[in-house]
């Protein structure tokens, strides 16, 4: 039945455009969350293996060995050793996104060790997770030449993700 | 004639706004495709990149070892008399030096870990120093390069302390393809 142009819409009309609309604005801030989620483990991940990288051309440049330690801040100056830190430290994992940090587990010594011709004494894995997100990434780092892999944590093991 | 002209105030057909609708969806597709092969090209040249600085890595530290030795054996060589200090768990030997802090055994084949691809390439010698150099104590066993075909570290003796070594490596694209980077180099104890 046609409606008068001055009639407007009906309430059953405009309960489902609200209806609609409030289920698209629900699935977009999930996707959303779980997207942020998602970039923080990833930015987390990069700044491990760039604060490796970091260690390693810092001791080259120096031409003396130096040492960083991992921790939830990020990469910092050792507690323990006699190695001398690193210059540049601290580097955070969060990239100017502290508020949320990452869960990060590691097997690493408590004190990452860099000799002045580059190579890596210590290595581990490193495990990264954040609330909100199933991603979980992992990091293997193999001394002595430093080489780092990137997996996704699964069934207690680190396993290759082929989109790295 | 006069029916196939449309008022002012007829508005689109449905013919034509669907063929406006197609033609919009077959851009955007277009589009798409270009922006994620263009992405893959760029992920692809990071990986080589990043493999690359690898492989050299690896054949530098090949390199200070063989500066060290003072006898090279290669598998096709006698072996006999001296043991290997690591289990090698199958893989395979491909380069050994005698040094004056112990014999370095380099093998391929499988990974000692999941996250590894494909085989694997072991140096198994004495542990490093904060010096960067070798030292007497502890023997360690350590993934060097991975994603190795079946012999994809090849050492050819050119002479006495003098090889030509080749790396190759295979990755599995998310596409389905292979990506393959490879490097040769000549490798004396002369430099």
């Amino acid at each position: 039945m046609p409606r008068p142009e001055s009639a407007g819409y009906t309430l059953p009309e405009l309960l489902l455009v609200v209806v609609i609309a409030g289920l698209l604005a629900a699935l977009g801030l999930v996707q959303t969350g779980q997207s942020l989620a998602r970039l923080r483990v990833e930015s987390a991940t990069r700044r491990v293996t760039q604060g490796l990288e970091w260690g390693r051309a810092a001791a080259q440049q120096l031409g003396s060995p130096c040492a960083l330690q991992l921790s939830s801040r990020g990469w910092t100056a050792p507690s323990a050793g006699t190695v001398p830190a690193c210059p540049g430290v601290p580097l955070s994992l969060g990239e100017g996104m502290d508020s949320n940090p990452v869960l990060l587990e590691h097997n690493l010594p408590a004190a990452v060790r860099f000799t002045s011709n580059g190579l890596v004494l210590d290595g581990g894995t490193v495990v990264l997770s954040a609330p909100g997100t199933d991603l979980v990434r992992c990091v293997v780092i193999s001394l002595p030449l430093g080489v780092m892999r990137l997996g996704q944590w699964q069934q207690g093991a680190c396993r290759p993700d082929l989109a790295l | 004639m006069k029916g196939t002209h449309r008022q002012a105030s007829g508005g689109w057909s449905l013919p034509e706004l669907l063929l406006v609708l197609a033609i919009g969806m077959t851009l955007v597709a277009v589009m798409l495709q270009a922006l994620l092969g263009d992405g893959r090209a760029s992920q692809r040249l990071a990986r080589v990149l990043r493999e690359r600085i690898q492989q050299r890595r690896t054949l530098e530290l090949v390199r200070a070892d063989l500066l060290r030795a003072e006898v090279v054996d290669l598998p096709d060589q006698a072996w006999s008399g001296v043991a290997s200090s690591c289990g090698l768990a199958g893989r395979r030997p491909a380069l050994r030096l005698r040094t004056a802090q112990g014999l370095i055994t380099y093998t391929q084949g499988e990974a000692p870990s999941p996250i590894w691809r494909g085989k694997v390439l072991m140096r198994c010698g004495p542990a490093y120093g904060l010096d960067g150099e070798p030292s007497s104590g502890d023997v360690q066993n350590r993934v060097l390069i991975d994603a190795l075909p079946i012999s994809g570290f090849q050492v050819e003796s050119l002479g006495p302390l003098w090889l030509r070594v080749r790396l190759v490596q295979e990755f599995q694209e998310p596409g389905g393809g292979r990506l393959r980077v490879a490097l040769q180099q000549e490798l004396a104890s002369g430099g």
